[in-house]
This record gives structure tokens, C-alpha cells and sequence, in this order.
């Protein structure tokens, strides 16, 4: 996963929050750390799945949210920033 | 909320459903939960790890070490005689009397390294191993650079490569702290080196502790049960004595009293060689398996809150090696953590004196030899390889089953995957019980059934990148395995030859009655094993 799957959420949950009306920027926020570690933890489970039994799966959960944490802020700040640029230039035309 | 506007500042004077806002205000409380459980979970995490004290010579050391045989992980523990703080500055000289009983002067002991025990964790689980290596083993030291520093005692390597690498390191500005940081990571690389090459095993990780470390780690877990088979005492004398009073049975231990009890080395006089130095092997074995036992008992392992407290303690004293993460070794190591260990100390051949020192004689290809044995892998020695392990007659006879090259922990380093095909007719044999033995040592199950040819010794043949794994399977039947480009990339396949009776080494295929296997059992050992888990995680030592 790593550095791809990083740029790639960043950039997916941007472009969403760009593409989407204003109802869809609540869902596009909130499901953006549910994809995040979804995705996280079925690549991990179909690649590893032998490593994530018993005791293996509670130390590799924690393992994928202190992985995944870092995607999921990044993604979110992507989707705030794109939001609040939409919110600026919508304010701008109502004046303007 | 009622309403919505576009981006063109249009008003949509439409009322959502309640469907809809109990749906959005379900998303956003899971995704905000998520995120929060998330954010507090990575927070406490770096909390735990970023304050350690590192050292990145692992990294250089790993460059010219023994192969690893499969995805195991070893693991050496270095307890350093040292009465220094970490920036090379004195303990004060009435604490290093009073509470570390460990004379009044912190120019005693210098850096040896008394303590040296490595742990081997398998790569499919089961239990780890760990040896303690005597201090006085006589052996070839080597610097950081990987260089002969000639014949010396295994615990002087760190102290001898820091010495050298002193007036080099000053000579490049370095001095306080920088100076002593830079010196015992020459140290660490030293004496990680002079182990690989004694043992002839990589080693992954480090975890370094010194005196006032264990006494402040001590502290921290205090009381801490231990348990012994006899009254013994050996009073402090100028940094001779340990300060040891102890009563047979279980006693509870302080911080001080904890120091006393893994350095005590006189009037110990157990059976078996199990004495002196050999026996304070056994009390430092025990006294890690009543930490472990402790840490469980009050809920630190799992909790990472608590983890986090003693991590908070640890972090001023002990070193590991920067590529040590926390969360993938807890995921490798749940044995360790479970109390699933055994320790042995490593034997030698005889007492000697060298340069008027009494020193441990060993042979390393002995040494190592042993310490294959006990990881689990094949024998090393250059003995040719039989045609097949079975190949000798056995037809009817209910004797024990032939007794194949020790077998490996055959985990392929990459995902591979083994067919297997039997043209073996015995008892017991078949292609899925064998594929599944394989896959309980780390590699994928892939196609069994009848082999369509009938050789009389097994095969192990590979495709592309499969080489690796294929030797780890070859090994178990005691065969070489030839490279065919018929074979699919990362597949071996295991054809059983019509002489396999079975590997005399799997526990499934043993014969009933036959004793449980504990890979020590056979092998020569200073003194008795400890194992973390007898005597209810508190054993009993001399």
C-alpha cells in the first residue's frame, strides 16, 4: 500500500469532494476514514490472511489504524481544503 | 440544513427525509468515531515509541550476516556491566553501592557485555528459543567494520571496538554525549557481529540494557516474583559480591534485591555444571520469564495505556535498533509475549587460561551445530546427503521410523507455493498429509494426488524464484533440488519417491508413545533448561 495508496486516497477523496453537491460532501467526509481503513484491511486480509488469526487479528488491526491514520488525515484535509475553496469562490460569485 | 444550496448559489427549498438525515447523521457519527478511535490509537502509539533511544547499526550489521533460513526472527538481548548513564557520565558512586550492590566505583566492569542472550522466534509460531551465551566463551571478536579483533572473551568485544574507536571519533569533534553514543554503537555493532560469527545466525534486532536500566525497569515492576531451589547469600564485597540473601521457595523481590539475584555468581554451586557464572545464566533466563509472567499477571501486555507507562521508564535506559517496530513484532512474537520460551545456556568444550585470564574453550562449528539444532533447522554439517532419508528398507518392521537430516522451519522468505505428489505406497503417506505438514511451515498449499511418475528417492524441483524455498523443502527429505523450467514461477513441487516412509521429524507422522519433542532435549547444554512457562511462569532455579 504505502506511498500510492496514500496519494491515491488523497486524490480520490479530493476529487469527490469536488465532483460532489453539497449533500454528497457529508458523505464523502464521513466515509472517507471508513474507505481508508476498509481497504486497509481486506488487501491486508486477502495478502496476509494467515497472519490475521486469533491474537494475530487485534495486533494486526492496530497495525492497520496506526498505518492508516495518517492516510485518513490527509484524505480529509484534502476533501476540507477542497470544500472550503468551493465555498469561497460560491460566496465570491453570490457577491461578485 | 432544511435546505441545500448549489454552486451557483441556487436555494433548493427541499426538505430532506428523516431517512436521509438519520443516514447522514449515522455516516458522519461512524466515520468521526472512526477517525477519532483512529487518531487516538496512532497518538498513543508514537507516544510509546518515539521517545526510545535507538541505535541504527543494525542495518550495517545485517549487510554480512548469516542467511536467514526462513522468516524467523532473532533476537539478542545485551545486558551491559556498565555503572555508566547513557551520556557516558558516572552514576553516583553511593548508588552503585547501595541499591546496585555493584562495588562504589563506576569504572568497574567497564563494557562488558555479561549478559548476551539471543531469542529465536519461528516464523510459524511454536515456542522460542533463547540461548545464553557464557561471557567467558573464548572466541574470535570482531569490530563494527567486521574486521578481526583477535581471540578474546565474547563479553569484551563492545568494550574493546568502543576503546579503539575512541581516538577516531574524538578526532572528528565528537565528545559528551555524541561521543559516548557514537562509542556504544560501535559496541553494539561489535558484539552483534562477533555473534553472528560465533552462533553463524543473523541477528534481527537488539534490545540493550545497563545496570541502572534494569534497576529502573525493576523499579517499575516491582515486586517481582522469582522463584529458587535453595537458601543462598553472597554478600556485596567491593564489586564482588552481588548482595544476595535469598530464601528457597518464591521470594519477592525489589529493584535492588532484582539486581542482586540476575548478577549473583558466587556460592552457586548447583548440579550439572550449572554453577558460577553458568548458573547466573539461569537466573537472568528466569528472572525474564517472571517479568513476562509479571507483565501479563497486571494486564500490560494488550493494554497499551499501561504499555505506555513502562515504555516511559524504559525509554531513558534501554536501546533497541531503529528498524525494531513495536506493532510487527508483537504480531511475530505472541509466543514471547505468551511466556512460550525456553532457555538453555550453550556448554564449551573446557576451562583454560589465555593471556592469564580463566576462559571458556569453545569450538563454533560445535557451537553452531548445536544452536541449528535447537532453531529447528538442518544440520550444517558437510556429512553427504543421503539419496533419500527413507531410502533404507524398512518395510514391515515396527522399529522407529529412519531418522532424516534434522528438519528446517522451511518458511519461503516470499509466498511459495508447493504441490505435492506421492508415488509412495507406506502407510501413512499421502500427498495431502505431506502438503499439509509443509503448509504448517509457512509455505501455500498447492495441488496433491497420485504423481504420475514413480521415482524411488523424493524430487523437489522449482520454477523461477522458488529456489530459496525449494532448498528448505529439499532439506526436509534430505535431498537437492534441481531448477525445471516446466515448474511454474513460485511453485515447488514435492514428488514423495516410493521409498518415503515419512519424515521422522513431524509431529503428526511420529509414532504414537514416542516422547513429546523439545529440540533440547538431545542437545548438550550448560546446566538444566528453564522454561517460562513451568512452575506456573515463576520457575524454580538454583
Amino acid at each position: 500500500m504505502g506511498l500510492a495508496f496514500a496519494v491515491a486516497a488523497v486524490l480520490g477523496t479530493g476529487l469527490a469532494a469536488a465532483l460532489s453537491s453539497r449533500n454528497g460532501w457529508w458523505w464523502v467526509l464521513a466515509a472517507s476514514p471508513l474507505v481508508v481503513l476498509g481497504v486497509t484491511a481486506a488487501v491486508e486480509l486477502a495478502a496476509h490472511r494467515d497472519r490475521y488469526q486469533g491474537k494475530g487479528l487485534a495486533t494486526g488491526a492496530a497495525k492497520w489504524v496506526v498505518h492508516g491514520f495518517p492516510v485518513m488525515a490527509e484524505a480529509a484535509a484534502a476533501a476540507v481544503i477542497v470544500i472550503a475553496v468551493r465555498l469561497v469562490r460560491a460566496r465570491r460569485r453570490q457577491h461578485g | 440544513m432544511a435546505d441545500s444550496t448549489g454552486d451557483d448559489g441556487r436555494t433548493e427549498a427541499r426538505r430532506p427525509s428523516p431517512a436521509l438525515i438519520a443516514g447522514r447523521v449515522l455516516a458522519c457519527a461512524t466515520g468521526f468515531a472512526v477517525f477519532a478511535a483512529s487518531g487516538v490509537v496512532w497518538y498513543g502509539y508514537k507516544q510509546l515509541t518515539d521517545g526510545m533511544t535507538t541505535s541504527g547499526v543494525i542495518a550495517e550489521t545485517k549487510k554480512d550476516a548469516p542467511k536467514h533460513l526462513d522468516n524467523s526472527v532473532n533476537l539478542l538481548l545485551i545486558g551491559l556491566d556498565s555503572r555508566k548513564n547513557m551520556d557516558g557520565t558516572d552514576l553516583p558512586p553511593e548508588f552503585v553501592q547501595d541499591e546496585l550492590h555493584a562495588g562504589h566505583s563506576s569504572d568497574i566492569g567497564g563494557y562488558n557485555t555479561n549478559s548476551l542472550i539471543l531469542l529465536h522466534i519461528p516464523a510459524n509460531g511454536g515456542k522460542v528459543q533463547a540461548v545464553s551465551i557464557p561471557r567467558d566463551d573464548y572466541v574470535m571478536t570482531y569490530g563494527a567494520d567486521g574486521s578481526q579483533m583477535g581471540m578474546a572473551k565474547v563479553k569484551e568485544a563492545y568494550g574493546a571496538a568502543k576503546d579503539k574507536a575512541d581516538a577516531g571519533l574524538r578526532a572528528k569533534g565528537l565528545k559528551g554525549a555524541d561521543l559516548e553514543k557514537a562509542g556504544r554503537d560501535i559496541g553494539r555493532a561489535a558484539t552483534i557481529r562477533t555473534v553472528q560469527k560465533f552462533l553463524d545466525q543473523p541477528i534481527d534486532h537488539i534490545a540493550e540494557v545497563n545496570l541502572m536500566g534494569f534497576y529502573d525497569i525493576a523499579k517499575a515492576l516491582q515486586p517481582i516474583e522469582v522463584c529458587l531451589t535453595h537458601d543462598t547469600k553472597d554478600p556485596a564485597m567491593e564489586g564482588q559480591g552481588s548482595g544476595a540473601d535469598f530464601h528457597k521457595g518464591v521470594n519477592k523481590l525489589n529493584a535492588s534485591q532484582a539486581l542482586s539475584f540476575v548478577r549473583q555468581r558466587h556460592n552457586l554451586d548447583g548440579p550439572d555444571g550449572n554453577t558460577g557464572d553458568f548458573a547466573r545464566t539461569h537466573r537472568q533466563q528466569a528472572f525474564i520469564s517472571s517479568v513476562v509472567h509479571n507483565l501479563k499477571q497486571k494486564g500490560v501486555i494488550g493494554d497499551l495505556g499501561k504499555m505506555q507507562e513502562l515504555m516511559g521508564v524504559m525509554q531513558k535506559d534501554l536501546v533497541i535498533d531503529n528498524e525494531w517496530n513495536v506493532l510487527d513484532f508483537a504480531q511475530q512474537a505472541p509466543n514471547l509475549t505468551g511466556g512460550n520460551v525456553e532457555f538453555n545456556t550453550l556448554t564449551f568444550d573446557g576451562f583454560g587460561t589465555r593471556n592469564g585470564q580463566d576462559v571458556n574453550l569453545v569450538t563454533p562449528a560445535k557451537v553452531q551445530k548445536v544452536v541449528k539444532q535447537l532453531f529447528g533447522y538442518a544440520d550444517a554439517a558437510p556429512a553427504p546427503a543421503p539419496a533419500d532419508p527413507a531410502a533404507t528398507p524398512a518395510p514391515a518392521q515396527p522399529t522407529a521410523a529412519p531418522t532424516p537430516p534434522p528438519t528446517p522451519s522451511p518458511t519461503s522468505v516470499r509466498p511459495v507455493t508447493v504441490d505435492v505428489f506421492n508415488a509412495s505406497s507406506a502407510a501413512g503417506v499421502t500427498s495431502a498429509a505431506e502438503a499439509k505438514a509443509l503448509a504448517g511451515l509457512g509455505f501455500k498449499e498447492g495441488h496433491t494426488g497420485p504423481a504420475g511418475t514413480r521415482p524411488k528417492t523424493t524430487t523437489v524441483v522449482y520454477g523461477k524464484g522458488a529456489k530459496e524455498a525449494a532448498e528448505q523443502v529439499a532439506a526436509r527429505y534430505g535431498v537437492t533440488a534441481t531448477e525445471s523450467a516446466a515448474t511454474a514461477a513460485d511453485h515447488v513441487v514435492v514428488t514423495l519417491g516410493t521409498t518415503f516412509t515419512g519424515v521422522a521429524t513431524d509431529e503428526p507422522t511420529t509414532p504414537a508413545g514416542s516422547t513429546p519433542t523439545d529440540p533440547a532435549a538431545s542437545l548438550p547444554m550448560q546446566g538444566p533448561s528453564v522454561d517460562a512457562q513451568s512452575d506456573g511462569g515463576i520457575p524454580c532455579v538454583y
